[in-house]
């Protein structure tokens, strides 16, 4: 894949028990999430970084999710928006994650019937590679 | 002839005389005129000179009155606004208070906090003295009266630590009496500690009869006393509809023209007289009948009235899932920021008690998601409307009720969130969830109220 690499930029989010590091990579915005995704600070803020993301028309998402070691119900449905919210601008989003509490969540809430879910590097970039390049660089 | 001449001689003489005597008078008149007119300029020039510092000096005066009473102004200021705006909102307990304010500032204030474990914490204290110093101690005591009942259940351990902190700052002879009152809302018990404060009045709904919550302690805060002075407590069985009555001595040192004071036996006759009322109603007739006995006396020290009034636990617990005997802990919620609050004392309950790290993740989902959909769901986000969460953690079950004052809704009308048609839809999921992760789910009739139960299964 032929892209552009960006800057990381650190977000730590005020009284919340989250923060988060976001970098491009090779077309994709790698979103990586660092403790508990679960009142409304920390879903506002990711949500305000998606919006940021689909705005530059950057509409292939990575969550990784390695770090993460909670997420609520609102917090899945956040996940879910932003998977209809990207499909609908033709973007991805990808899930990374191996921590077995959360895989067994997304498994009973039917996250693996729609989502791209990965649970480790080799995959991820498998599933990088499957998607075409985004219809801006066309 | 001869004779004839020399008396005219003489008569000319002596006019001459007399009217050179008259001349030297003239003159003498003149210089004294003039060393007056000149004393006279001197004088009225002192004289301006005074009234000019006697209106320098008033004017300087006038600025410091006016100074000293911005500064009472500010203390007054001060006072009030330590005074709680609202009163908590609080499980099983209703309140009212009064301030009465006199000419000068005083130091009365008074609170109600809820504890860590949701106790209800009622507290009426009194500074001695009055103006900015009496200020400046009831805000030190109060900031630190708000953080000991954070630390410690114990009033008796509260007043010990307050006094060795206020008598570390302050080296005056200013000191307070207080009385602090820990009830235990489900079981109806008040633990309380008096430190040279006015003795509460009780009202025992069941007996009709006044009993006063006598009890030893100290001052506060009287440098003289930091090593001698003791606290100890005491404990009362409440009943239901029990009215408790805590009052500042400005009400009871009252005094009518005759100089008699209104008194601690009338005060009791009064508040019998409508202890069946309300609370509001209750200290209204107080004050009324407090100032139609001082025929217009003014205050000379202003007071404090705050009545509670104990409900009945049982029907507290009656739609909560739980019976008297299971003795849940309870907490009551009415935004979504005391959410973590709440899930983080559930959770370490658990972890206390040896869930899994796993059971606890899923449990902590349950209980916000329960929480939440109370709050936004069920209340549809009315902050006036509250939601009451009673759990109990033992060594074989984790179970919450969460209850809310919405109409309610058919818990079986929930869409399957794994539907196609229902992915995106927020709604769902997490009753689902809830489903899935707890062992035990239940509501009652109203859809109101849901209980979750999660059994021990190993670490």
């Amino acid at each position: 894949m032929n892209g552009e690499t960006g800057l990381l930029v650190v977000n730590i989010i005020a009284e919340s028990k989250m923060e988060f590091f976001q970098f491009i990579l090779n077309d994709a915005v790698h979103i990586s999430l660092i403790g508990q995704l679960w009142q409304k600070e920390e879903l506002s803020a990711l949500s305000d970084a998606i919006d940021s993301c689909i705005h530059q028309q950057q509409n292939i998402v990575v969550l990784d999710l390695q770090r993460l070691s909670f997420i609520s119900n609102q917090g899945l449905g956040l996940l879910v928006r932003i998977h209809s919210t990207l499909e609908a601008a033709g973007g991805n989003l990808i899930l990374n994650c191996n921590n077995s509490d959360i895989l067994e969540l997304f498994r009973i809430s039917g996250f693996g019937e729609f989502m791209k879910i990965v649970n480790n590097q080799i995959e991820l970039q498998q599933i990088l590679a499957s998607i075409p390049a985004k219809i801006s660089h066309v | 002839m001869l004779e004839k001449t020399i008396d005219t001689e003489f008569s000319e003489i002596s006019q001459r005389t007399r009217i050179a005597s008259l001349l030297f008078q003239i003159r003498q008149l003149r210089l004294q005129n003039r060393v007056l007119l000149k004393k006279n300029n001197s004088l009225e020039k002192d004289l301006w000179q005074q009234e000019l510092q006697i209106k320098q000096l008033t004017h300087y005066l006038s600025s410091i009155n006016s100074e000293f009473d911005e500064e009472m102004e500010t203390a007054k200021k001060i006072q009030e606004g330590l005074m709680p705006k609202t009163l908590p909102e609080m499980i099983n307990i209703d309140s009212a208070a009064v301030y009465i304010p006199a000419s000068k500032v005083g130091g009365d204030l008074y609170d109600i906090m809820i504890t860590p474990s949701q106790k209800t914490a009622v507290l009426i204290f009194d500074v001695s003295g009055h103006g900015i110093p009496a200020a400046l101690v009831g805000a030190m005591a109060k900031m630190l009266f708000a953080h000991f009942i954070e630390k410690t259940e114990s009033p008796a351990e509260v007043f010990r630590l307050i006094n060795k902190q206020i008598c570390s700052f302050i080296k005056t002879e200013q000191y307070l009496t207080a009385f602090l009152g820990i009830i235990d809302p489900v079981k109806n018990i008040m633990t309380y500690s008096r430190a040279g404060h006015v003795p509460p009045l009780v009202y025992r709904k069941n007996e009709q009869k006044i009993i006063s919550l006598d009890s030893r302690g100290f001052f506060i805060g009287h440098s003289a006393l930091e090593n001698l002075a003791e606290y100890w407590e005491q404990t009362i069985n409440l009943e239901p509809g029990d009215k408790i009555l805590f009052y500042t001595d400005g009400l009871t040192e009252g005094r009518n023209p005759q100089g008699v004071l209104y008194g601690n036996e009338r005060l009791k006759a009064v508040y019998s007289s409508c202890a069946e009322n309300n609370l509001d109603s209750i200290l209204d007739n107080i004050v009324s009948d407090q100032t139609s006995f001082r025929r217009g006396m003014p205050l000379r020290d202003d007071f404090t009235l705050l009545c509670i009034e104990l409900g009945n636990s049982e029907s507290l617990l009656k739609d909560s899932g739980f019976t008297p005997e299971d003795q849940p802990e309870i907490r009551i919620l009415n935004s979504h920021t005391e959410i973590e609050k709440t899930c983080d004392l559930i959770l370490k309950e658990m972890d206390k008690r040896g869930f899994s790290e796993k059971c606890i993740k899923q449990f902590k989902l349950c209980i916000y998601e329960m929480i939440t959909n109370a709050l936004l769901h069920g209340n549809r986000g009315d902050t006036s409307k509250k939601v009451i969460v009673f759990y109990k953690i033992t060594l074989f079950a984790a179970t919450i009720s969460v209850l809310d004052e919405g109409e309610g809704f058919n818990y079986n009308d929930i869409p399957n969130p794994l539907l196609p048609e229902n992915r995106i839809k927020d709604h769902g999921r997490g009753l689902f969830l809830i489903r899935r992760y707890l062992d035990e789910v239940t509501f009652n009739e109203r859809g109101n109220r849901i209980t979750g139960r999660k059994y021990y299964s190993g670490k």
